[in-house]
């Protein structure tokens, strides 16, 4: 008897605790205008941890004629919810569309907000979502706590496979790359020219390279480079309008490339490549030696495979 | 008068040898160290911490089934052996290295199935063990997939091809190693135990150089680098699994 009165007691004392806890957390999200009728959001360059709660990525949203387009969702149902009232307050009209650029967990995981819209992306990110969603999901709530309470996988339902669609009035023009995953879209608006270029670009914040192809990411990116833009909203870091994080990132990859090639070649173990020198322009890259031990990690297993010689009797 | 101050140093001593054996604490405080110590070097061992053992590994295991970790026992003079522990694996010992003619050093990879300290234990002739550690956190940071342990499916048809190589250095012969093998660690599914056990390494004569005991947390498809003494090449390069499948391969400078 006494013992159910103090597990109800602390029960209420929990629930206290829980709710104080979780109002306290706000990403304080500020939309920026980068153009007529575009909005972006633009996340801190760190890594994901307890203080930013996720939010080291940029997205944004496009006012049409009859409605809204949301360009990814954030990493955490909070986000959403938050990206939602602060769209809001911009606009009365309706989230009609969401196009995820691709699977990562700060693009996509914020869809539950929006599950009564149209959610776009294509069949690679669908599928990657599929394989690896739950996952992906896992470890954030083991990263970031708190932050993603209620979040739960909500997977696009809409494929993406034409270059033009008019949505909600915004005439838009995708573009099916690949490198930085195996689907990257890039989105542009053309009456803005605001060139949504997804994580195939960072701007002053080093990229990462979990699941890259790093050929396929440089032709990528010579791609956008090509593209007519105004604006270009990297997938992370400050939004710039002279292509200058399509160069950091290439800058980046060509070196990336070259000195792991160049470390197998000169009979490197994985661990002296993880400590390597890093050339003075990335080492001011937000998180330059972290990501680069991570690509180190991700990338150079393939690489010995790929250049050591096969031994015979 | 000078035996004055022999008696405190006696006395010492004594309370040194009157001890079980002399296991040094954990610096880093894992708490399955003096547990597995005892287990694996004897109550009576005597280990001490030494930071002259060098150990690295990454602070974040990106991969849990590829971690890198490399150990140079140079500063210490000769080595006998050097044992790799990953502390909270089911399986803690990861190898044995008898360095030999090597250097005593060698880079690898192992699996963890938690975030772990990693250490490595190493036999000086007097028989004193040196141990230092380090910490790796396991699972990954940003943009990271749980990791699925997934053995290459066509494994069978390439088991124990080997991949290798030998660099000039200024001042040693380091060669890398890579074999294709599973590394079936036996705890998952019905799949049972299947590793490479040993890997020897001798000169054109025949004569062992160095060998490596390999148990089950080292990663699949094993890749292993040591240094050798100038002059050593070509060398020829053995092992065999718990199958007794068996290789043996020749490697010389390109």
């Amino acid at each position: 008897m006494r013992w159910g009165i103090w597990c109800v007691v602390w029960g209420v004392l929990m629930s206290f605790a829980h709710n104080s806890m979780a109002d306290d957390l706000s990403y304080d999200l500020k939309a920026q205008k980068v153009g007529d009728g575009v909005y972006v959001f633009i996340g801190s360059t760190d890594h994901f941890n307890r203080e930013n709660g996720g939010n080291i990525v940029n997205t944004g949203f496009l006012i049409g004629e009859t409605g809204v387009v949301v360009i990814d969702t954030g990493p955490s149902l909070k986000y959403g919810n938050e990206m939602r009232a602060a769209i809001g307050a911009i606009t009365p009209k309706p989230v009609r569309h969401v196009i995820i650029t691709h699977h990562h967990p700060d693009h996509f995981l914020g869809n539950l907000a929006f599950d009564d819209a149209q959610i776009w992306a294509m069949d690679e990110t669908i599928q990657a979502i599929d394989r690896e969603g739950e996952g992906l999901l896992e470890n954030m709530y083991r990263m970031v706590g708190d932050w993603m309470i209620d979040t739960t996988l909500v997977k696009p339902g809409h494929s993406i496979n034409q270059s033009h669609m008019d949505l909600s009035g915004r005439k838009i023009q995708f573009m099916p790359l690949q490198g930085h995953t195996k689907g990257d879209l890039a989105v542009f608006d053309e009456k803005s020219g605001v060139l949504f270029s997804g994580d195939l670009a960072f701007h002053n914040r080093t990229p990462t390279t979990p699941h890259a192809d790093i050929v396929q990411w440089m032709h990528a990116l010579e791609q956008l480079e090509k593209h007519p833009y105004n604006v270009v909203v990297p997938g992370h870091g400050p939004v710039e309008r002279d292509g200058r994080s399509f160069k950091q990132t290439l800058d980046y990859l060509i070196w990336l490339r070259k000195t792991l090639y160049q470390a197998a070649e000169n009979g490197l173990e994985m661990t002296e490549v993880m400590r390597l020198d890093i050339p003075q322009r990335f080492q001011s890259l937000s998180v330059a030696r972290a990501e680069f031990v991570r690509s180190v990690a991700y990338l150079w297993p393939a690489i010995v495979e790929e250049t050591l010689p096969r031994l015979y009797d | 008068m000078p035996y004055l101050f022999v008696i405190p140093f006696l006395l010492t001593v004594l309370s040194f040898s009157a001890q079980a054996g002399n296991i040094a604490k954990d610096p880093l405080n894992s708490p399955m160290w003096e547990y597995l110590a005892e287990e694996t070097f004897g109550e009576n061992a005597t280990i001490i911490v030494d930071e002259n053992l060098k150990i690295f590994a990454p602070t974040n295991a990106e991969s849990n089934f590829q971690v890198p970790v490399s150990v140079d026992a140079s500063a210490l003079g000769k080595v006998e052996e050097i044992v790799l522990m990953t502390d909270l694996n089911p399986f803690p010992i990861a190898a044995h290295f008898f360095p030999m003619k090597a250097k005593p050093y060698f880079a690898t990879r192992v699996k963890l199935n938690e975030g772990s300290v990693i250490h490595a234990i190493a036999k000086t002739p007097d028989g004193i063990w040196h141990m230092n550690g380090t910490f790796v956190s396991a699972q990954g940071g940003g943009c990271t997939a749980g990791p699925q342990q997934t053995a290459q499916a066509d494994w069978a048809d390439h088991l124990l091809e080997a991949k290798g190589r030998i660099w000039q250095r200024v001042d040693s012969e380091r060669i890398r190693l890579s074999l294709r093998h599973p590394m079936d660690t036996g705890l998952s599914g019905d799949v049972p135990v299947f590793i490479i056990e040993e890997i020897n390494f001798k000169d054109a004569n025949g004569l062992l150089l160095s060998r490596f005991e390999l148990k089950e947390p080292i990663s699949e498809n094993p890749v292993l680098t040591l240094d050798f003494p100038k002059g050593g090449a070509p060398l020829r390069i053995s092992g065999r699994d718990n199958n007794a499948n068996e290789f043996d391969v020749e490697v010389g400078t390109r």
